[in-house]
């Protein structure tokens, strides 16, 4: 059985800057053959408006896009004031990290959905706004882009060391980018301390798998 | 404001956070401390000049360890080899990888200046004669079509000199290359680093009739953390056919800011290719106390207008230590102490007062409360 992946906006995009993975395919399109991609309406619009060539159109997308159907909770607005409170509104910053909570967890209470995991790089959001709420639900998985780089190792058996440690690079440059290298001496040694953590883990993988 | 003179100083050796190139007195930047470090580097120079090696120096270390002090001091530092010419070249690493050997390329000659470069092939060209400057120089980068090129640069007509000076940055047009009688511009790629090489080497010379030596300082390595991978192997791959092809009497150091300790996590980024070419490693510690100390005292006593039997005049050792305390143990770098011990002093001069624990409290407090 699949997992469910919800993908937030900046994963998405982040997994969607290069075909030169596998046969011309983004690390994006090799997750999608591993595991079930949703993401909410608000997610799907954040994405539209940073579309690239890389990405899945517009069609392909909408195939994607979780609707509600919990009959209790009815509306984003409803979960919304329970799980934060205050109510967003169009164009907040977190909106899409919310939304996506909010349409893992509909998706567990309304279709029993289990193996659902939390895609996100926006490491702030999850400390941050989503932090009271995400780890009350222990039937969610938190991924970054890192980990499905991992998980790839281990599914796919083309996906060897070679092509992980190559797109931990890709993933962790793409990520620095908000940083300015020149000022920031910190963000550098943090993007370093992040590559060679998941290098390791992905060898510490391929060690077990032994390919 | 009190002049330095009267805390018996002609400098503040402490005024600076981050190293000041360009000045052409090394007594202006002198070493202070660290004499291991010291005398690992010295003795990368001394075998420059004394054997005929390629070095490769990895110098890694903590933010605000010295690694940048240390380019810009030895690069200033005179070395007493007479008959021998050095070119020394400082450039940081590039910042985004997208262009990176393009703009490692034009780093180094920028750094040269076209104007010296051209110099010396007119130079070398008086001392070989353009025959045998030709095969010297075709038998280090084996294409003659860079070699003309690197020929051309030493020519005394303005107008070609003006049309290379293109050629070297961004490249001619098609009447341009029949002008010069150039078939094409230099390609971005192999071309440009065997150029790059063929110009080093007018430095280098054979040793013979001309005997010359190359030092490429390369700051900031750490920032390839924020190549892609594509842009992380094409810019390997410009360092490692750049280090293979200076295979005598050049020295470049890599200076890597890495806050752990491990060095394998170097290798990591760096790659085994970059990696295995390294002949030496120099470790930039964090300072201990008596590291620390020893750096302060020479500081100090290299900027005293009359010798003082306080040597950590217009601060006491005591005071020194107090201070000492203060630094974040994680954190003893010369930048850090820079920091305090300059900040102290400079607010010592605004204050008009001595430095004494009183005023060090009142400094500590209105840092506070501007922070």
């Amino acid at each position: 059985m699949k997992h469910t992946c919800y993908i937030d906006a900046c994963s998405y995009i982040n997994l969607s800057q290069d075909d030169c993975y596998i046969n011309g395919k983004t690390l994006l399109n090799l997750l999608s053959n591993e595991v079930n991609l949703k993401f909410s309406n608000e997610v799907n619009r954040e994405i539209a408006r940073h579309h690239n060539s890389f990405m899945p159109d517009s069609h392909e997308r909408a195939s994607k896009v979780y609707k509600l159907s919990n009959k209790k909770i009815k509306t984003y607005v409803d979960y919304e004031q329970r799980l934060f409170v205050k109510v967003s509104n169009t164009g907040d910053s977190d909106r899409g990290e919310k939304y996506n909570l909010i349409a893992c967890l509909d998706d567990y209470l309304a279709n029993q959905r289990v193996g659902l995991i939390y895609l996100t790089d926006d490491s702030k959001a999850i400390n941050g706004i989503l932090n009271d709420s995400i780890f009350s639900f222990p039937i969610i998985q938190i991924w970054n882009s890192f980990d499905v780089i991992l998980f790839l190792l281990m599914r796919n058996n083309h996906f060897g060391i070679d092509i992980a440690e190559a797109a931990i690079r890709d993933i962790n440059a793409e990520l620095g980018k908000s940083s300015t290298p020149s000022t920031s001496h910190v963000k550098t040694q943090r993007r370093i301390t992040i590559f060679k953590e998941y290098v390791n883990k992905a060898k510490m993988i391929n060690k077990v798998l032994k390919r | 404001m009190r002049n330095l003179q009267e805390y018996n100083l002609k400098e503040n050796p402490f005024q600076y956070l981050t190293a000041m190139p360009g000045i052409n007195d090394s007594s202006v930047i002198p070493w202070s401390g660290m004499p291991k470090l010291y005398e690992k580097i010295n003795s990368v120079y001394s075998n420059l000049y004394n054997l005929k090696p390629r070095q490769i120096i990895l110098n890694w270390g903590p933010y605000g360890g010295g690694k940048t002090f240390a380019a810009h001091h030895f690069m200033e530092k005179e070395y007493d080899q007479e008959g021998i010419e050095t070119l020394q070249v400082y450039i940081r690493s590039p910042k985004l990888g997208n262009n990176a050997s393009v703009e490692f390329y034009k780093s180094i000659l920028t750094f040269i200046s076209f104007r010296k470069i051209r110099k010396q092939i007119q130079n070398l060209l008086e001392i070989f004669g353009e025959d045998d400057f030709f095969d010297f120089l075709h038998s280090r980068i084996r294409s003659e079509e860079l070699v003309e090129a690197i020929i051309l640069i030493g020519s005394g007509d303005e107008e070609v000199q003006s049309i290379m000076n293109r050629y070297v940055y961004s490249g001619l047009t098609k009447t341009e290359l029949m002008q010069v009688n150039l078939a094409k511009n230099i390609d971005w790629g192999t071309d440009s680093i065997k150029f790059l090489s063929g110009i080093i080497y007018c430095f280098i010379g054979d040793q013979t009739r001309y005997n010359g030596r190359f030092v490429l300082w390369l700051d900031e390595m750490e920032d390839m953390i924020y190549y892609s991978q594509k842009e992380y192997r094409l810019f390997s791959q410009v360092l490692r056919d750049l280090f293979d092809s200076l295979n005598q009497y050049t020295t470049i150091f890599m200076n890597f800011t890495l806050a752990e300790s491990e060095e394998s996590t170097i290798e990591l980024l760096l790659g085994n290719a970059l990696w295995s070419r390294i002949t030496t490693k120099i470790r930039f510690n964090d300072l201990s106390k008596q590291d620390a100390f020893l750096y302060i005292k020479e500081a100090l006593r290299q900027q005293h207008v009359s010798d003082s039997q306080n040597e950590y005049y217009p601060f006491s050792e005591d005071l020194v230590d107090f201070i000492f305390e203060i630094i974040p143990e994680d954190a003893v770098t010369p930048r850090e102490i820079n920091r305090y011990l300059g900040g102290i002093l400079s607010f010592a001069q605004n204050e008009e007062k001595e430095i004494t624990s009183d005023l060090i409290g009142e400094y500590f407090t209105k840092l506070s409360e501007d922070n």
